[in-house]
């Protein structure tokens, strides 16, 4: 009896962290919201690498200095997340720069290639994709699926055991 | 029923944590340009991977010694001592940053005030993955000998740039060589001023090949020929002796092909211009600091190269303003109308953009 509680609590548990996850996601991906995983130090303090940031269309009317924008890359493949430190409404162009770096980005930005604006971040998250890269994540993802499961016909074994 | 409606409730909501899980575990990276990060050299190891934005640039003089063995000429296909006498520098290069970086090499002489290379100093620069993919020659003194791998890739190098290589013996005159000679050495520097890509994480060997190209050494230590070696007859000594140089290596995020912006002033003296890249309000400095600072000097009857990645914006200025030059675009007739130019705004084009230095005509004013 005690056991059975005992795999219940553990099953339960999970359960919740599950919904809270799929929660979340879900707020994430309705909200029309962006989330990269932040791979380079260049914006410490504020954020970290294995960082996440979820960023949201802004117009580019509404950008202001001080703003955490992430945006595409000029010439290539790619995206980088940096601080407006200009914003040249004429050209529609914003200048960036790192919070860590010492000076701007050597080349500015155009309207075309923001991505949106930094809606909140959350720490550590990145490195789920990091991790990813070497497939350890995805046997830890298909074991925990397993497990439940498992957790699932032991818990209804046992009680047909005592039925 | 409700066991089965728990056990529906419990897979479903697996597999949508399963693919919650997954986009977090898919996301797109945004790396970021440019944190400072120490970077350190040794000899010839030259590591970059984030770079110091103070100067937009990060890099690295390495001050050496180029003992030159002999002179030689690299467009000649019977040339099969080439790799002999050049003096190689190899360097190793490594990113070791989130961002691929490219590395230009630029070099000077050492220890003068005067930053210009001689004429007949040539150089080439090229890469390699790894050492075992290009050895450096070692060619004994035999005329039998098969052509190295650095004349090799000089060769491959010409007839890309649509430079046929070309036995010496069949030039009919002097003029003949001179002509192909220069050519050769447009193809050649421009070769040089193509920066050398390095991706994220990876590491390559740039080797700068140095020589004493025959044909600009009049005059010097000239003695009996022999396969295209100068030798001194008098002394029996095959070497030209040490010069010094300093070799720039910069490293910069990679912006992909570059062409020049060259100016060329056709007046009897010395003008200088400012470029200004992408709308900066701060004229553009190219290391080393005394070969191209703020203002970048023509002198008279020269061409000034300046590199820059193709689709750069620029403002080239004419900044020594006395009114009786103004710029204009080479490839035009040069016919102004009304106000003469000092001021010019272009995009580096895939051909590269040349623009003179011309007299200003008397009809022409402010």
């Amino acid at each position: 009896m005690r056991r059975v509680s005992i795999l219940r609590i553990v099953r339960n548990v999970f359960l919740i962290v599950m919904l809270l996850v799929i929660a979340f996601t879900a707020v994430v991906l309705l909200s029309g919201a962006k989330a990269f995983a932040v791979a380079s130090d260049s914006m410490a303090p504020r954020l970290h690498r294995g960082d996440v940031v979820f960023v949201r269309h802004a117009d580019f009317e509404k950008l202001a200095v001080g703003d955490v924008i992430s945006a595409q890359f000029p010439k290539e493949d790619g995206i980088f997340t940096h601080r407006i430190v200009r914003v040249d409404a004429k050209k529609q162009q914003v200048y960036t720069r790192g919070d860590h770096n010492m000076s701007d980005d050597p080349m500015p930005t155009d309207a075309s290639h923001i991505i949106g604006k930094l809606w909140f971040s959350l720490p550590y998250l990145g490195f789920i994709s990091f991790g990813i890269q070497n497939y350890t994540l995805i046997y830890i993802l298909l074991g925990v699926a397993i497990a439940l499961i498992a957790l699932r016909f032991v818990i209804t074994l046992r009680r047909k055991t005592e039925s | 029923m409700q066991k089965k409606s728990k056990t529906i409730f419990t897979a479903v909501v697996t597999v949508l944590f399963v693919l919650s899980v997954s986009y977090f575990a898919l996301l797109a990276p945004t790396t970021a340009w440019f944190y400072e990060q120490d970077y350190t050299t040794a000899n010839y190891q030259f590591e970059f991977g984030n770079f110091n934005m103070t100067e937009q640039e990060h890099s690295q003089v390495s001050q050496t010694t180029v003992p030159l063995r002999a002179a030689t000429r690299f467009a000649d296909t019977g040339e099969v001592l080439f790799d002999e006498v050049v003096h190689v520098v190899k360097v190793d290069v490594a990113n070791t940053g989130a961002v691929k970086g490219q590395v230009a090499v630029s070099v000077s002489k050492n220890g003068d005030n005067s930053p210009d290379l001689p004429s007949w100093l040539k150089w080439y620069v090229c890469e390699s993955s790894s050492a075992s993919e290009i050895a450096e020659a070692s060619v004994t003194n035999s005329i039998n000998q098969t052509k190295g791998n650095f004349k090799n890739r000089i060769e491959a190098m010409l007839t890309t740039a649509g430079v046929t290589t070309q036995n010496y013996n069949t030039f009919a005159s002097d003029a003949d060589y001179e002509t192909y000679n220069a050519t050769a050495i447009t193809a050649l520097n421009a070769n040089n001023a193509q920066p050398i890509a390095v991706d994220a994480g990876a590491s390559k060997i740039v080797y700068v090949v140095f020589w004493a190209e025959y044909g600009m050494l009049a005059g010097e230590n000239v003695g009996t020929e022999q396969n295209s070696v100068r030798f001194d007859a008098a002394t029996d000594a095959v070497t030209l002796g040490d010069y010094p140089v300093a070799i720039e290596f910069t490293a910069s995020p990679y912006t992909g092909a570059t062409q020049n912006i060259s100016v060329t002033n056709t007046m009897e003296t010395a003008y200088n211009v400012l470029i200004y890249l992408n709308g900066s309000e701060t004229p553009y400095k190219q290391s080393p600091a005394n070969q191209f600072s703020g203002n970048i000097a023509v002198a008279a009857g020269a061409t000034v190269n300046i590199p820059q990645p193709v689709g750069t914006s620029f403002k080239l200025v004419l900044s020594t303003n006395t009114g009786a030059a103004h710029l204009v675009n080479t490839n035009d007739t040069g016919t102004i109308s009304g106000q003469y130019d000092h001021i010019v705004t272009d995009t580096v084009s895939t051909h590269g953009n040349a623009y003179s230095i011309v007299a200003t005509q008397a009809s022409q004013g402010d």
